[in-house]
């Protein structure tokens, strides 16, 4: 499809990613302004219905990301929160939902760098999936505009 | 209007519903699934439709009640606040074929409800476009209990055509109401005249309690103990009320973001302990035991004495879809017995 | 059988209980659970493969704990669900006897949560072919699962008879009853049902006790319980956890390992 520019939300921790994201903004590092940053104190804090609520208001694609394990500010966060994700994918493959939508990574807040590819190569990856379709006609249902598809 | 009968063969019967399909016209008909359950569904032909059962899961009453209905839809932003209520389309001429005379008859329990002190837009809306091809019962089984609530597997009310099976598997068609005479003038041709000693198979169902004992029993139990020990095993679901065709409560909730939406509304139960609860935090029916005298009240004393029609019809889905097993039937049988 | 009835006619004469917990055969035919509290009316209690509802679900229940000690009629999954629920402190064990019967037929009293778990070891593992079925659901696309699943919800019509029939959904007020915020939509939409569907398998995941109460109460049939047995089988893939086995601490999903391995973490 041409010119589609995906919605991808990202789910990051403050203190590592979140800060991580700041640096590749202060060193000029050009990313795509396809992602929507919301901020949590820790990986551990991101509940997984909100990724749900993300595909259901629009989203094509979720990144999540964090510290890396052994780094997490409040210690042990990110550790519930791998356990989280690793339950939670499983569930969402055998539903059929696409796993390749979502993207999880640890990026730290030295890793600039890192930030710009993950959000650029997930970004890609989208775009050659294209708007996620199945999910977003479900959610339309009871909404009035085209706001939500995008088309 | 006289009723009038004729006989519809079994592949007339196949041409006149497809031939309501074919006008654009809704049908809604029984058919089995995968997981070899009935339920009614919108069908696009008549090789779909199943109505060789004795009861299905839900009722039919999602032909003037669906489970989510739009109210309105709504868009806010800086430039547009539009509220837009449901387009004509929204409500199509329905043909509801195959249901059961419980179901039939339950419709005029949810009439009364629907437009008794306030016409609810929406329900008349498609209760006036609906048709309903009745289908007299020709088996019923343990749960059944119609005739125990002042109806019997062959009754017309609520029908406006009545279809009951014969035993060459033809049907004899009584033309009951005036919609019902529409759909005959237009299809004249399918039907064929009836000599009026055509031999019907029609399901026996054995008394199972008189209603005026019960009617009179019940009045006074309001503060029996009963309750509680007829509700022990209730676990407190939704189950009864959804499947129910009489039930008729529902939520309203808003659907979508901020900017745009629609508002619904969706059945509700009052076996659901939250179902009363106030923001206080206070709960008039915190027990099981009280949502169960709830029910049962509500269907067999206050509807009686409020709009004078039972609030049953004794077609036994609670009884089939409660994962407790508890039997509607033996806990009537129980009160009338106190 | 009538070992069980003599047994739990006993236990109530001689006081040791206040209340039976059982199966008995409904007007219907069909079973449905019996509370039965004079050691006379013990002679209406069945037990056998038609007893399909998991009866812990009654053990967290007010009315019920109110009647003082209890004696449940247990089989396998109820075992594993009392252990839970034990771990949850959601019942007091020492009000409780769990009756069943072993290998050879004999009545079991099992009064405390090590000879419970001890039984089940024991018992061994049965093999489930609810495998089978994920296997061959594990085979299909992800476009083939996602129209299957989207074809099953469509069924369902937010009765919540899974949560009511679960022994291991005690909350007072669940999630979806919660509308600051609104996790899950009321209605029977598309999204609500996978919304519910997806947190009821989630909030279940670790805990389960592979009962299949859930699918046996859906009223349509819906198999729920290759949900919970999914996620079942990849907890204990995953972190070797398996509920109802042990008096765990914490449960799977608020516990970690520095050492828990992934392969999607960029």
């Amino acid at each position: 499809m041409e010119n589609f520019e995906p919605k991808i939300v990202a789910f990051v921790c403050n203190w590592c990613t979140y800060a991580g994201a700041d640096l590749t903004g202060t060193s000029r590092i050009k990313y795509s302004p396809d992602v929507k940053i919301i901020r949590f104190p820790c990986t551990g804090r991101i509940d997984f219905m909100l990724l749900l609520k993300a595909f259901s208001n629009g989203a094509d694609g979720i990144i999540v990301s964090g510290c890396h394990p052994n780094d997490c500010h409040y210690t042990s966060g990110n550790f519930h929160a791998r356990r989280r994700w690793i339950v939670f994918r499983s569930l969402l493959d055998f539903l059929g939902i696409d796993t390749k939508r979502i993207v999880f990574s640890w990026v730290s807040a030295a890793e600039g760098a890192k930030w710009a590819e993950i959000v650029n190569t997930t970004v890609d990856e989208i775009k050659k999936l294209g708007p996620y379709k199945e999910y977003q006609l479900i959610a339309k249902e009871y909404l009035t505009t085209k706001e939500v598809i995008n088309e | 209007m006289n009723t009038e009968s004729y006989i519809l063969s079994e592949q007339n019967l196949a041409k006149l519903i497809n031939g309501f399909i074919e006008a654009g016209k809704t049908v809604f008909a029984p058919f089995k699934d995968k997981a070899g359950k009935i339920n009614f569904k919108k069908i696009n032909d008549f090789t779909e439709c199943d109505i060789h059962y004795i009861q299905s899961v839900f009722s039919a009453k999602a032909a003037v009640f669906p489970p989510v209905e739009k109210l309105f839809e709504y868009r806010n932003n800086k430039f547009v606040q539009e509220i837009k209520d449901p387009l004509p389309s929204y409500f199509p001429e329905t043909i509801l074929f195959g249901a059961h005379p419980c179901d039939a008859s339950a419709f005029a329990v949810l009439e009364t409800v629907f437009t008794n002190d306030y016409t609810d837009a929406q329900f008349s809306e498609r209760k006036n476009k609906l048709t309903v091809l009745g289908l007299s019962c020709s088996t019923g089984d343990e749960h059944c209990f119609c005739t125990s609530v002042g109806s019997d597997p062959s009754s017309a009310k609520g029908s406006d055509i009545l279809l009951s099976l014969l035993k060459n598997g033809n049907f004899v068609a009584d033309i009951i109401t005036e919609k019902g005479k529409i759909i005959f003038d237009k299809s004249k041709d399918l039907f064929e005249q009836s000599n009026g000693n055509e031999e019907k198979i029609t399901a026996i169902i054995p008394d199972k309690f008189k209603i005026d004992e019960l009617d009179q029993k019940i009045k006074n139990s309001f503060e029996k103990n009963i309750w509680q020990a007829q509700s022990m095993s209730c676990l407190g679901c939704g189950a009864c009320a959804y499947v129910c065709p009489t039930c008729s409560c529902y939520d309203i909730q808003d659907l979508g973001t901020v900017y745009n939406g629609s508002r619904v509304r969706c059945w509700d139960t009052c076996g659901l302990s939250q179902f009363t609860v106030h923001t206080s935090g206070h709960n008039p029916r915190e027990n099981q035991g009280q949502r169960w005298r709830q029910r049962i009240m509500h269907k067999f004393n206050y509807q009686p004495e409020k709009i004078k029609l039972l609030g049953c019809v004794g077609c036994g889905r609670c009884s089939r879809a409660c994962p407790a097993g508890i039997s509607i039937i033996e806990n009537l049988q129980k009160i009338t017995k106190e | 059988m009538n070992k069980i009835i003599e047994v739990a006619g006993e236990m109530l004469t001689n006081g040791e209980v206040q209340l039976v917990v059982g199966y008995e055969k409904g007007s219907n035919g069909n079973e449905r659970p019996a509370f039965i509290d004079a050691p006379e009316a013990c002679n209406k209690l069945i037990f056998d493969g038609s007893c399909k509802i998991n009866l812990a679900v009654y053990l967290t229940k007010k009315h019920i704990k109110q009647k003082g000690k209890i004696a449940v009629i247990a089989q396998k999954a109820t075992l594993a669900s009392i252990v839970t629920l034990y771990t949850e402190n959601q019942i007091a064990i020492e009000n409780i006897v769990a009756l069943t019967f072993d290998a050879n037929s004999n009545v079991v009293k099992l009064r405390n949560i090590d000879e419970i778990i001890e039984f089940l070891k024991a018992a061994g593992k049965s093999s489930d072919e609810l495998d089978d079925k994920i296997e061959e659901i594990e085979k299909m696309s992800t476009e083939e699962r996602w129209n299957f699943w989207q074809e099953q919800f469509s069924k369902c019509f937010k009765c919540y008879a899974c949560r009511a029939a679960c022994p291991l959904c005690y909350c007072e007020r669940c999630t979806v009853d919660q509308n600051q915020p609104q996790w899950v939509q009321v209605p029977a939409t598309k999204t609500g049902n996978l919304e519910w569907h997806i947190m009821r398998a989630m909030h279940l995941a670790g805990r389960c006790s592979n009962c299949n109460a859930c699918s046996n109460a859906c009223p349509q049939g819906i198999p729920l319980n290759l949900l919970t047995r999914k996620l079942s089988q990849e907890i204990f893939k995953e972190f070797k956890y398996e509920p109802g086995t042990a008096v765990h601490q914490t449960y799977a999903l608020s516990d970690f390992n520095i050492k828990d391995k992934e392969n999607f973490i960029k």
